[in-house]
């Protein structure tokens, strides 16, 4: 039952998006071209993988406001390493590990502690930024060489790697919540803590988990941000964290937890790309972009609820009327 | 809250005085990567004459914006070696973490805690000059550095004039752009007086009497991603000859966007602020020209204002300089990547 109803949102937020997408490409012609669109991809794509960490996190019930920061502090710190060693595989893993360690920072107090986990991540911001900041002085990182590899390159010359980064992540964000126990457990948590205990599952460690991999999300996130700059910049990440969640509420990630998809939060992202991107097509006025992007946000939060609760009632219905039969 | 956010920040700047007090008696020399023979030319001659003679050490506060920015880091370092050269002063960093009601608490503590000079480098001039104007009434001398709306008229001032910074950048833009050339303009966030000055120069100086057509024009908040983004986009639907930013930043985030489109040498980028990233793209053919706003010869001013107003050599209590901006193109930027590479913000 939970599978269907989670199917149909996904099918409304496709609905919205190929709508946008008509009307965006009669406002204007240049919009349906491929390096068009696939500019859109890379330009949602760092936003993406921060939303699907954002997204696993908000499934369990919390909420992780260090993303952004973070991506900024370990993306930065990368460079540092890169640019030391010239050795991309190994800044690489330093910057997964940043990510990981942080990340499990914040799990030993959410999920160890108990304490909110919007204190603790909002907590965690600060300290991020002001570990990286005072480790470079305030300075930006310059000349990282082929470490823009991580942002600037294609893979077979046509895609660009941001964009397979995305869809590596995505691919990784799928299966961990359709197809592995963890997954399950995370909706399970997210869905019914108590039940969830009393189920016999591990809370404490599947939550723990969950932050590391945030951590390790938002990490690689801020590495190919970075790579994308072609500069180490502490504070390109801020606002990451919000965007994040922006997008994986539009994709129909319940707030409360329980609830959400990959995919959906795919769409999300995607949804506020192309609203961002046909806005500068058309040079819309920098304030005007602001009101508009709000309000079309609110729209199709509020045309992807509607539809989804048409579909519940219906099968509340349904499962009443089965009830009394079998009386 | 309120009580406790201001106890955090007594302790904080209990600590840093500490700190700030631990370097200068221990290791005089170790101001990290910064020129230390910078000051000597301005400081030296006053260091000596009237220490102890009114009161042993000046304690002098200095509160930039943002510690996270490159220019306030870079003013604040600058500052510290500055005040190094004055036996007689002490300076205190504390910073407004970019919020207004920081900088405005970080104001009273100062004044509360008897500081004998405030150095403010204000988030929002209009909105302080009220309590400056206050506390400068109450005998708390103050200045302006880097950017003031000229609206306290005994608060002393060392700024270079963000409209300068923007007339230097945009006459070089119009030597090199065609009469009816296509531009694109990056801006700073909303409501902010430097990139409002810098964009009221490029219309006064380059745009006002041409036919040059402005194509789009968006805030990008200062910021690389948000210039490449619209850049990226831009680049779909228009034929661009110019990017006119009102930063480097946001400036090096179009070049990066049109080095993916293959379209970077069809296009000029002009910038502001001078820094080390400005002067790598200048020295690589990819950014035209940019202006600087010069940390250390403010910081070097503003020392010595202070110093003049607390050692009562200046009668009047305050003195407002405007320092010379220098423009950097690809003709002088060697001297540039040297400096940045000498004092650590650039490296290799």
């Amino acid at each position: 039952m939970k599978s269907m109803k989670v199917d149909m949102k996904k099918y409304s937020l496709i609905l919205i998006l190929i709508g946008m997408m008509i009307v965006c490409s009669l406002l204007n012609s240049s919009f349906m071209s491929g390096t068009n669109l696939m500019n859109i991809l890379k330009q949602v794509s760092i936003v993406t993988i921060c939303s699907f960490a954002q997204g696993m996190i908000i499934i369990t019930g919390d909420i992780d406001l260090s993303i952004g920061y973070l991506a900024g502090m370990a993306g930065t710190f990368a460079c540092i390493v890169f640019v030391a060693t010239q050795n991309l595989f190994l800044a690489f893993m330093v910057g997964v590990l940043i990510g990981a360690v942080v990340g499990a920072i914040n799990g030993l107090f959410v999920a160890y502690f108990k304490l909110p986990a919007f204190i603790v991540t909002l907590a965690m911001q600060t300290v991020c930024f002001g570990i990286i900041c005072r480790y470079t002085g305030g300075q930006n990182v310059y000349k990282i060489g082929n470490f823009k590899a991580l942002g600037q390159s294609t893979v077979a010359g046509l895609i660009p790697i941001t964009v397979v980064f995305m869809v590596i992540m995505f691919i990784i964000t799928h299966v961990i919540l359709k197809y592995t126990k963890f997954g399950r457990y995370l909706y399970a948590i997210g869905g019914n803590k108590e039940a969830a205990i009393a189920a016999g599952i591990q809370v404490v460690k599947v939550k723990w988990s969950a932050f590391i991999i945030s951590g390790v999300f938002a990490a690689i996130a801020g590495m190919v941000m970075m790579g994308r700059l072609n500069a180490g910049i502490p504070g390109e990440g801020q606002g990451y964290e919000t965007d994040a969640i922006t997008a994986t509420v539009i994709g129909g990630t319940s707030f409360a937890g329980g609830a959400g998809t990959a995919f959906g939060t795919f769409l999300g992202s995607v949804i506020i790309g192309v609203l961002n991107n046909i806005m500068n097509l058309m040079g819309v006025d920098s304030y005007i972009q602001m009101i508009t992007k709000g309000l079309i946000i609110i729209g199709a939060v509020l045309v992807d609820s509607l539809s989804k609760q048409g579909k519940t009632s219906i099968k509340i219905m349904a499962s009443s009327s089965d009830a009394k039969k079998t009386k | 809250m309120k009580k406790r956010l201001l106890s955090v920040l007594l302790a904080a700047a209990m600590v840093a005085t500490m700190l700030a007090g631990c370097s200068s008696k221990t290791e005089p020399e170790q101001p990290a990567n910064t020129e230390t023979e910078a000051p000597a030319e301005t400081g030296e001659a006053d260091a000596q004459a009237p220490a102890g003679e009114t009161k042993d050490v000046y304690k002098v506060a200095f509160l930039p914006t943002d510690m996270s920015a490159t220019f306030a880091s870079w003013l604040a370092e600058e500052l510290v070696t500055a005040f190094e050269a004055y036996d007689d002063m002490e300076l205190t960093v504390m910073d407004s973490k970019n919020s207004l009601e920081t900088q405005l608490s970080n104001m009273e503590t100062c004044v509360s805690q008897g500081y004998d000079y405030v150095i403010l480098l204000p988030l929002e001039p209009a909105a302080e000059d009220d309590y400056v104007a206050q506390y400068i009434e109450e005998g708390t001398p103050f200045m302006n550095i880097n950017l003031d709306d000229f609206g306290v008229e005994k608060a002393s001032s060392v700024i270079a004039n963000p409209y300068d910074l923007g007339t230097v950048v945009a006459e070089v833009a119009k030597a090199n752009l065609p009469d009816d050339a296509n531009v694109v303009i990056l801006l700073g966030p909303s409501g902010n007086t430097d990139s409002i000055e810098r964009r009221r120069a490029y219309d006064d100086v380059l745009l006002k009497d041409s036919n040059i057509t402005v194509l789009d024009e968006q805030l990008g908040d200062w910021e690389k991603s948000k210039g490449m983004n619209f850049m990226t986009d831009w680049l779909q639907v228009h034929e661009i000859d110019a990017v006119l930013s009102m930063n480097d930043a946001m400036a090096i985030g179009a070049i990066e966007a049109a080095k993916e489109a293959n379209k970077l040498d069809d296009i000029q980028f002009y910038g502001v602020d001078g820094l080390a990233d400005a002067a790598v793209a200048i020295a690589d053919g990819e950014l035209d020209a940019t202006a600087l706003q010069d940390a250390k010869v403010m910081a070097e001013e503003g020392a010595r204002i202070v110093h003049e107003v607390l050692t009562g050599e200046n009668t009047e209590g305050f003195e407002k300089v405007q320092i010379p901006v220098t423009l950097i193109t690809s003709d002088n930027v060697d001297e540039f990547i040297t400096r940045y590479t000498e004092n650590g913000m650039l490296s290799e």
